[in-house]
Order: C-alpha cells, then structure tokens, then sequence
C-alpha cells in the first residue's frame, strides 16, 4: 500500500519544477561559499583544515534559511499539484488511508532534500578540489554531515508539508518557513536547538565541527521522529475530518 | 440495494443545502440525478464519496456502512467521476493512468481496457494540459472505470462537451450495466440528457429530493393528449364539453383520445358549422414535468 503509494507520488513529482529548485539552491549556496572563502583566505593564510573550512563558510547561510526555505518550497510544490486542477477529489476517493496519503509525500520530500544535501556536498567537493586545489584528502566526514543534515531536516519537512497542505497558496507556507527559521535560530542560541524542529536542522548541518555532541544527539534524535510522527498524525486527523475542496 | 442514504443532510453556514435525503439505487440501475443550479447534487455525491463529511443521516454503499472502517473497502468499487476531472497537466495521459494503476495496485490491462472504453488510446503521450476539454472528461472517466468499480458516480459528466461528445458518453453510460455489470449515478440538468439514458429518476430541488421513481412511471404519467384549434374555441367548448375539454390559449385540450374518438369530435364541430384548423397530439415532457415539481425552468 505504502510503496504503490509512494510509487505514484515519484511517477507525479517527474517533470516538476521541484527539481530545478532542488538543483539551484544548493549551487547558489556552494557558489556565495566559495566567494566568502575566497575573501577570507586572500587576506588571512589559514593553514588548518581546508575543507572544515571553506564548509563552515558555506554552511552558514544554507543552514539558517539556504536549506529550510529550500525545503518549504518543494512541499509547497508537492501539494501545488494537488490544489489544482481538481486532484483532490481523485486522491481521497482512492482506497487509501489519510496517513499513507501524507507519509508517501514525505517521502518524496526527503529524497529531494538528499538530493540537495548531496548535490551540496559534491558542489563543495568541486570549490575545493578544483577552486582552490587543496591538497588535503577529502574528509570522510562529510558523509556523516550529508547523513546528519538530512535526517535533522525531517521535522522541517514534516512541519512544512503539514502547512502546504493546509494551506492552498505557494508563497505563504514559504513565507511562514522564514520567520520559523529566525525562530528557529532563536531557539539554537539560546542551547535549546534539539527542541525545534528549524534549529535541530542547524544543529544537525553542524556536525561538520566534528563535534556533534553525543548528549545533544540522545535528544536530537528522539525530537527528530517525534515531530515526525506527530505531524504524519495531525496530517491525517486532518484529512479524516475535513470536507475536501477541490480548486 | 447499491446505494442506500437515510435522512442525509448538509448544512452550510446554517443552512441545509442537502437535506433528509433518503436515496436508493439498486443494483444495475441507471440512476439520473436531476436538479437545477445550487439544488444541492455535487454536494449529495460528494457525501456518498465520503469528500464531504455529513452533517446528519447515514449512507449505505454495498450494504456496508460509510465510516472511517469502511471507507479503503467502499472506494475500493466505487469510481467516480466529480465536477470537473482531475489530472496532473505537467504529465501525459498514460502516466496519469499510471498514476491511478500505482495507487490502486492495479494490473496493466484494466488501464488498457479503460482508456479503450473511452477512446483515447492515441492521446496517452500527450500532455493533459494540452487535451480539449471533452478529452480530460474522457479521461477522468477512465481513471473512474480502471478499477472496475461496482459503482459509478458521475457529476454532470456532459459539462464542456459537444453534441457529438454528449451522445458518445450517453452511448457509453447505457452500456455500463449490461456490459461492466455496473451501477452508474449520473447527475445533470439537462433533462432530455437523463430521459434517454436512466432507468430512474431522483429531483433534487433546494437541497430535498421531491421525487425518485422508476422511469416507468414517469413515461405512465406522460399520457399524449390532444390539442384542438377551430373558428370558436368557446363554442367547441361547450358542444364537446362531456369529453372535459380544457380551454388553453389559443385552442382546447382534450386528453388522451383514441383514433375513433377523436373523429367523432371533429365530426361533431364540423356539424355544428364549425372549422377545425389543427389536431395535434402533444406528448407532456419530462421538463414539464419537472416544472411542474419545482416550478423552475430547467435549462442548460
Ligand atoms: N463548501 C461550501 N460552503 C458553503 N456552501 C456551499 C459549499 N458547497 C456548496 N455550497 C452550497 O450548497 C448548495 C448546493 O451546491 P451544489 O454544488 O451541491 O449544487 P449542484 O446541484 O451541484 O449545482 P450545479 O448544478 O451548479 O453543479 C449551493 O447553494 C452552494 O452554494
Ligand atoms: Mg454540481
């Protein structure tokens, strides 16, 4: 049931513009990165670690509004498909449960996001190997950042997907994504990051310091799947209860 | 019995748009939904669909009552087809098809039966965003069929469509029982639409159904009679006034006469000095019927 589900979901995000955004934002993000690096380094000469480096640079903006608003936008373009053209009849007169309906769409949102983290990453392995020629060996580490920033993002995705669908308009969920993430950033300052869904995304993109605490984890990841599933269970409460209008 | 609602009522902003409906539609019916604009049919459909929550009354589809438990078991047969079809323009009619084949788990060859039964297999790779209007109705109307349901639930399927395409789906919809083994609900307000296609007939007016009967007795009611137009109307009046004539307009109504009486009346004016201009057998149609019940025109 789930994988037919989530196998016409893929069959209806082909084609979409979705994936232009999903390409766009992270070169934009690794291209601002490297002009910052760039700056940095003609008037200071680091001689630390090269890539930690120039990742710190580019994850600073990706993490606080760059990778959310990316996200918010690929939810907006998951539901913009069914806010149109009358697709709402035909999706809950399928035999198929509300929640499967959310949790299909979910997955799809996190294949796009670790697209974006992957494509990211290997934009970033491009600024340095062939910008900036490092010589430094590629660090390993990387792909626990891809993994982290990935899998602390799906509360974001959870929480914005709620939204879009509830929300028939494109720009307002979007809208309503930015003043989360200053949120969001709030609640990272303040050392309450693991709380909130849009600051335990800047938390887990930060585990590039290599010191992701293991305490911070213990509750990150626990809060992760909790926004997760309470918000797969809001969703469907949703679709159960409401008269569905189809636009 | 396929269909089955006790006192099903919608209220809008305190208003019962739908109202005590109590419908029921056996197995293998046709069964035509008539109403004018805002009488509250897209509503009532939507109800059986479970798009709309109710806001009293019960629905029975297939013996199974329409709950949360029983909704995946009842959708599972049931298609439908409401107000305006839907699709995913940015993707081509094939991967539409393949979208609703995924969903539903089903086998490659009811999409091909489908889309056969409406005529489109050379407009698969085409984008729906660039299908006329009676070709993404043509399409919905496959998506509703690939699951093979029991019932068929079509909201003015007609809307957008040409003569030509009217005749098609009305063709197709006759079809449905005999060939599909199906039950179809179609609702329209275009009357002489439903009177050559349904087998019954519901009329839906401010949200209450003011009549459902088989379209058997409908055609009982609708005796031929006779209108007659002379020289002296009131005179013919009164010399054939033991046939009840009933003086309209420019003429006199007699009702349903045979061969044999209806010369003897007109030899009886003419004995009397009296020209008769024109006989014409009228037949009462389902709009006038339906004017009669609702007191409303019934009009494209
Ligand atoms: N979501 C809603 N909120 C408020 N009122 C509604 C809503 N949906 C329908 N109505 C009202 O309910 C009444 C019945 O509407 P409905 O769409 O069922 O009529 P209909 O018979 O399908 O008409 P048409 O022939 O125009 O399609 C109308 O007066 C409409 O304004
Ligand atoms: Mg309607």
């Amino acid at each position: 049931m789930l994988i037919n589900a989530i196998r016409a979901e893929n069959l209806k995000s082909r084609h979409s513009n979705m994936w232009v955004a999903v390409a766009v934002l992270p070169l934009l993000t690794a291209a601002i990165g490297a002009i910052i690096y760039g700056i940095n380094a003609s008037v200071s000469l680091y001689d630390g670690d090269m890539w930690q480096q120039l990742w710190l640079q580019t994850g600073l903006f990706y993490g606080y509004f760059f990778f959310p608003i990316l996200i918010a936008i690929c939810a907006s373009f998951l539901w913009r498909l069914e806010h149109i053209n009358h697709n709402w009849n035909c999706l809950m007169t399928t035999p198929i449960p509300q929640s499967v309906i959310f949790i299909a769409k979910l997955v799809v949102l996190a294949k796009s996001i670790f697209t974006a983290q992957a494509l990211l990453m290997i934009f970033i392995i491009i600024v340095g190997k062939v910008g900036f020629r490092f010589e430094q060996p590629i660090p390993i580490g990387m792909l626990w950042w891809l993994f982290m920033g990935w899998f602390s993002a799906l509360g974001v995705a959870a929480v914005q997907l709620y939204l879009s669908m509830k929300i028939r308009s494109f720009a307002v969920p979007v809208g309503l994504a930015v003043c989360l993430c200053i949120a969001g950033l709030a609640c990272y300052i303040t050392g309450l990051g693991s709380m909130f869904p849009y600051s335990q995304l800047i938390l887990g993109l930060s585990s590039q310091e290599k010191t992701l605490p293991i305490d911070s984890l213990t509750t990150l990841v626990p809060m992760v799947v909790f926004y997760i599933v309470f918000f797969i269970l809001l969703a469907s409460r949703r679709l159960k209860k409401i008269d569905i209008v189809a636009g | 019995m396929i269909v089955s609602t006790e006192n099903l009522s919608k209220e809008y902003d305190g208003i019962y748009r739908v109202n005590d409906l109590d419908i029921q539609i056996n197995e293998g019916d046709i069964y035509g939904f008539l109403g004018p604009n805002g009488a509250g049919k897209s509503t009532t459909m939507k109800m059986l669909l479970g798009l709309v929550k109710p806001s009293k009354g019960s629905i029975e589809i297939m013996g199974k009552s329409f709950n949360e438990k029983n909704r995946q078991e009842i959708l599972k047969s049931v298609g439908s087809l409401i107000e305006s079809p839907s699709y995913y323009g940015h993707l081509t009619g094939g991967e539409n098809m393949e979208i609703i084949r995924r969903l539903l788990g089903l086998p490659r060859k009811n999409i091909e039966e489908a889309v056969h039964i409406v005529r489109m297999e050379k407009q698969m790779n085409k984008k729906v965003k660039n299908y006329s209007l009676g070709m993404k109705q043509r399409l919905g109307i496959a998506m509703a069929l690939a699951r093979r349901p029991k019932l068929l639930v079509l909201d003015e399927p007609t809307n957008g469509l040409d003569p030509a395409g009217i005749e098609e789906m009305r063709e197709l919809v006759k079809t449905l029982p005999t060939k599909y083994g199906m039950t179809v609900m179609i609702s329209s307000h275009i009357l002489s639409e439903v009177d050559q296609m349904a087998t019954v007939v519901g009329i839906i007016n401010h949200g209450e159904l003011i009549f459902q009967e088989n379209m058997s007795v409908l055609d009982a009611q609708r005796q031929p009679y006779i209108i007659l137009r002379t020289s002296d109307n009131n005179l013919s009046c009164q010399i054939l006034r033991n046939m009840n004539p009933l003086r309209t307009g420019d003429g006199l109504q007699l009702g349903a006469l045979s061969d044999e009486q209806t010369g003897k009346a007109v030899q009886n004016l003419c004995a009397n000095d009296i020209a008769v201009y024109r006989v014409e057998e009228h037949r009462e149609s389902l709009e006038d019927i339906f004017l009669n019940l609702t007191g409303k025109e019934m009009t494209l």
